[in-house]
């Protein structure tokens, strides 16, 4: 999995104090560099030391924050992921600094992914009709006060969302079966609220130059493409 | 709005590590009454009905094209917007921002041959300046994520791209912290 004979650093967040990063050296996993006295400290979200530098001694520890780092998401300051190694195990969020993270399920089902929003979880669900025919998906929004499914994709398949607070964005991919030309890609976007359906069409762009999100801000989504970058204004 | 008893069905997600696709969602015309519960173990959710999906015209700007974003590794993004500005590095690991008049400024430009050049781990950035992790590696053919050393972090201006040496680990793992001008 790792080959690190060698040390990195890899930023995940800065402020005006500290940088945190997730750093493969003496040892691994989540440190903070304070701005005003550069030097590792471990932070509580996880770490664990290498003596020789390459493997430390445990191993479960290991596949644990290594997971965490390529398969965490970070929404605000808080990160979510699921635990698969190490106790507690389920679908967890904590800050960098928590002591202890805070266990949202621990039967989250094991063959259910997600996707972290603010304030709430995003699960897929297949949308059937009557005869119980796969007609899509939906998206399945959980929070503090309960669920709610929403239209997702239809006549497509599914290759990347983004979520805010109001709105989740995703992008479709045209395949065998659908009307549409093969290959082409669909920016689309559903309310949370109001479960209210848009497609986005991007004047001037090919239809297949969008590859997957990138980032986010209140206004703009970036999107990836082959070798280009996209900066969408959100309607 | 359709209410109905809950039953839990296979739920499926998509968000992995090389971003490839997941499901496919077929067309078809579709029905109320199906609200299973969710993954938390709720035994029904509220479906929203969707009205027929309309079409918005979104504004779109090209901030770079002929070469890739590069990093983006787990928690490590690859593009941060910040203060209204947008930061990304290029295949190469020059860093670019998108000021907030729209221009695009090479902030700091790194010109490797290919055998030597490092990866971008990914960037972080706060009020004054943009952290860029470097390393070799990345993702494989496989998909799976690896990176070696020696690698390098770099505290870089946001107003001059001036470029500081923040932590170097070199072979044999002797990381030190470094600040130079």
């Amino acid at each position: 999995m790792l080959a690190a004979e060698q040390g990195w650093f890899a930023p995940i967040s800065a402020d005006d104090e500290r940088l945190i990063v997730f750093a493969w050296s003496q040892g691994i996993g989540f440190y903070q560099v304070p701005l005003d006295h550069p030097r590792l400290e471990p932070l509580p979200l996880g770490t664990v030391s290498s003596r020789s530098g390459s493997e430390p001694s445990d191993s479960d520890a290991l596949h644990a924050l290594w997971d965490l780092f390529v398969q965490g998401q970070l929404v605000g300051d808080q990160v979510y992921w699921r635990s698969f190694y190490t106790p507690p195990l389920g679908l967890l969020r904590s800050g960098f600094d928590d002591a202890q993270p805070e266990l949202l399920s621990d039967s989250f089902p094991t063959d259910v992914s997600f996707s972290a929003g603010p304030g709430y979880i995003l699960t897929l669900q297949r949308a059937r009709d009557a005869g119980y025919h796969d007609i899509g998906l939906n998206f399945v929004r959980t929070d503090d006060s309960g669920c709610r499914s929403v239209q997702g994709p239809r006549g497509e398949a599914l290759a990347d969302v983004a979520l805010d607070a109001t709105h989740a964005y995703w992008i479709g991919t045209r395949t065998a079966g659908s009307n549409a030309a093969i290959g082409q890609n669909t920016l689309n976007r559903v309310d949370l609220e109001t479960g209210a359906v848009a497609r986005l069409n991007l004047p001037g762009i090919m239809p297949d130059y969008y590859r997957s999100f990138l980032a986010q801000d209140d206004t703009r989504l970036f999107l990836s493409s082959d070798g280009a970058l996209l900066s969408v204004r959100k309607p | 709005m359709v209410g109905s008893t809950g039953c839990r069905q296979s739920l499926l997600w998509f968000r992995i590590a090389t971003g490839a696709l997941g499901l496919f969602a077929c067309g078809g015309s579709e029905t109320s009454g199906s609200e299973p519960g969710d993954a938390f173990g709720n035994g029904s959710c509220t479906a929203l009905k969707a009205e027929e999906a309309v079409t918005l015209d979104a504004e779109v700007r090209v901030l770079a094209s002929g070469s890739r974003v590069s990093g983006g590794a787990g928690l490590a993004p690859a593009v941060v917007p910040s203060g209204g500005e947008v930061y990304w590095c290029d295949e190469s690991g020059s860093l670019f921002v998108e000021r907030q008049d729209e221009r695009v400024v090479e902030l700091r430009h790194v010109e490797e041959p290919p055998e030597k050049r490092k990866s971008v781990l990914g960037l972080a950035a706060n009020s004054a300046h943009v952290y860029v992790g470097y390393a070799y590696g990345g993702f494989g053919d496989d998909g799976t994520l690896s990176y070696r050393g020696p690698g390098r972090l770099l505290s870089i201006s946001k107003q001059d791209g001036q470029a500081t040496e923040f932590a170097r680990c070199r072979a044999g793992l002797v990381c030190t912290h470094q600040r130079r001008r």
